[in-house]
């Protein structure tokens, strides 16, 4: 094991990867993680703007892991901890930071959530600003804990088309691994 | 009516009701956990403010908030303006931002095009 973890590192670095967690996210955990990119990325010179967008798109999509990752603790009264992993990076043949984040899901949902995601990419930036506004009027996806607009918001403030990808777990039938990919 | 203080968090943005001045203020950053609980006493309270008559003044100091504060946000500004259109209430929203600040500038403009009889103001910090 100890052998692998400078493999894991490198494999990490060589994919531009400046930031990442596995495990058991938190509210805590989150914040802290966008609080110290904001610093990083403000000292090594990366546009305000940039890193506003970066910091955006990466409390949506670890909210996302919180309030949906099929593997969620309920720490205190409506204090949660879901299991996911994050990613952030920096490509510099695109010259595009990313935001990656992944967690398992029922395979049930896939279907919907697959179609959601292609409905959002076929939309311009002013269609999704309507959608965004229709959803928040009629309160239509709103449940216990969000509103159900961070996938609309993750695609208005994506440079690129929402890249997602589904695996198959092993030994489960029930569950997949839903990953999404963002781009600034 | 209570004043009712509330700090500011990582995550949550420093609150004000103050019923003597009739005011709601709201400052700093927003994307709690659980967004509608933590709004939940702020939007009670001001659902009784709007029961009161005199002029309501709402300055929002927002920095960053996630889509789910975006939506409380919403519900706080259509209760405003339901008790302006319905009740004849005098309200003024001030939508302060940091002059780089796209985002929040972007989203006042979204509140703008909703509620478009409504006194939202944009204003550079």
């Amino acid at each position: 094991m100890l052998n692998d973890i400078y493999g894991i590192k490198n494999n990490l670095s060589k994919k531009g990867i400046l930031f990442t967690f596995s495990g058991y996210i938190s509210q805590p955990i989150l914040s802290g993680l966008v609080k110290s990119m904001q610093l990083k990325l403000s000292d090594i010179g990366v546009d305000t703007k940039i890193i506003r967008v970066i910091f955006e798109l990466s409390v949506e999509v670890m909210q996302n892991i919180l309030n949906y990752s099929s593997d969620t603790i309920e720490v205190t009264n409506s204090r949660y901890e879901s299991s996911g992993i994050v990613l952030i990076g920096y490509n510099s043949e695109s010259k595009n930071y990313f935001i990656i984040g992944g967690n398992t899901i029922s395979s049930d949902d896939r279907e919907g959530l697959e179609a959601y995601i292609l409905d959002l990419n076929s939309k311009t930036k002013a269609e999704l600003k309507d959608l965004y506004k229709e959803r928040r009027r009629s309160r239509s996806n709103n449940h216990d804990r969000g509103a159900g607009l961070g996938l609309i918001d993750m695609a208005r403030k994506s440079s690129q088309p929402i890249e997602y990808n589904f695996n198959n777990i092993e030994d489960s039938e029930n569950l997949l691994f839903f990953s999404i990919k963002l781009t600034v | 009516m209570e004043k009712i203080e509330i700090v500011a968090t990582e995550y949550t943005p420093y609150i004000n009701l103050d019923p003597e001045s009739r005011l709601v203020e709201i400052k700093g950053e927003s994307f709690p956990e659980n967004t509608f609980e933590f709004y939940t006493p702020i939007l009670k309270w001001l659902k009784e403010l709007l029961n009161s008559s005199g002029k309501v003044t709402i300055n929002m100091e927002i920095v960053y908030f996630n889509s789910s504060s975006s939506q409380v946000f919403f519900n706080l500004f259509d209760q405003i303006n339901d008790s302006v259109e319905e009740n004849g209430l005098e309200a003024e929203i001030n939508w302060i931002y940091e002059e780089d600040n796209e985002s929040v500038l972007e989203a006042g403009e979204d509140f703008i095009e909703e509620y478009e009889t409504l006194n939202f103001n944009l204003i550079i910090k």
